[in-house]
């Protein structure tokens, strides 16, 4: 008679206290985990966007002090406003412009090219700019820039360049 | 039968602690590779400044005193974002090239940006050798 009694006890199953118990913990678990999901997530998105920003930013900084070298003087104008300037680039004694670096209103981001707005402008980069400021005088220009991250943090670049041309 | 036992709680309480500390482990990376981004987001600025203060001497006349060997420039700010981290300074060192003649035939520019972040004091040092 004792093998019948054990199978009895242990196909009782659950009490609602000891489901509900079992649930709360779960739930109170699978909240944990997706919250920390959910963060670090966000924190790898952050960063990562912010890296691809920061390298976008140093290879502005130096396309830009690239092209500055192979010139021999240089235009900066604030076009379309102080805060985002157009920079013409000149090669020995030629009165047009070889190259621009120019801030586009209408995607926000720094393109570069022979011609303003043309076909051959395109964009350098994906980050929005929300500076893009030169200075040309001393034998070069200084640049300074202000990149948007998809998350919408700030990163800072500066440089200074030397017409060698 | 001995399958169906089930956990003990002492049991249960050492797999929950493991998965904690897992689980912190993990969290402690993540804070760090975020920690990494941020440094590198100043370092990337200090070593962009320090090719700008290189290139800027190159506008220098040779004979110039600031270029001249023993020369310490006195420290300027380091700013990043309106805020200063730190300072710049550059140095004139002689340099011996074994195949040009004569001896410290070159002279060694060095530029040392240092700046501080939270608790992490980091310098970055960048050189480019000049014709006397």
């Amino acid at each position: 008679m004792a093998p019948v009694t054990t199978a009895r006890r242990e196909q009782r199953g659950l009490t609602l206290t000891e489901v509900a118990v079992v649930m709360i913990l779960g739930s109170l678990i699978t909240a944990g985990l997706v919250s920390f999901y959910m963060s670090s997530q966000g924190l790898w998105l952050d960063g990562s966007t912010q890296a691809i920003t920061q390298r976008e930013a140093s290879l502005v900084a130096s396309a830009i002090r690239d092209s500055v070298r192979r010139s021999h003087t240089a235009v900066a104008s604030p076009s379309p406003d102080p805060l985002h300037m157009q920079l013409a680039l000149f090669k020995g004694d030629e009165k047009t412009p070889y190259y621009y670096f120019f801030w586009s209103p209408a995607d926000s981001l720094i393109h570069a090219g022979s011609s303003v707005g043309g076909p051959d402008s395109g964009p350098i980069g994906s980050s929005r700019a929300t500076r893009l400021q030169f200075d040309a005088k001393n034998g070069g220009v200084r640049t300074d820039l202000r990149l948007l991250t998809a998350t919408g943090k700030r990163v800072d670049m500066g440089a200074f360049a030397v017409f060698k041309n | 039968m001995l399958n169906e036992r089930g956990f003990s709680l002492m049991e249960a309480l050492t797999s929950a602690t493991i998965s904690v500390i897992a689980v912190l482990g993990l969290a402690h990376t993540f804070a760090m590779g975020r920690a990494l981004v941020d440094r590198y987001e100043v370092a990337r600025v200090a070593l962009s400044e320090a090719e700008s203060q290189l290139e800027s001497l190159t506008l220098l006349p040779a004979g110039d005193p600031t270029l001249a060997i023993g020369y310490k420039s006195p420290a300027t700010p380091f700013l990043y974002q309106g805020a200063t981290l730190g300072n710049e300074n550059w140095r004139v060192v002689a340099y011996d090239e074994p195949h040009l003649p004569g001896y410290a035939n070159l002279k060694r520019v060095v530029v040392t940006v240092r700046w501080k972040q939270g608790s992490r004091t980091d310098s970055l040092s960048l050189e480019r050798l000049w014709l006397p």
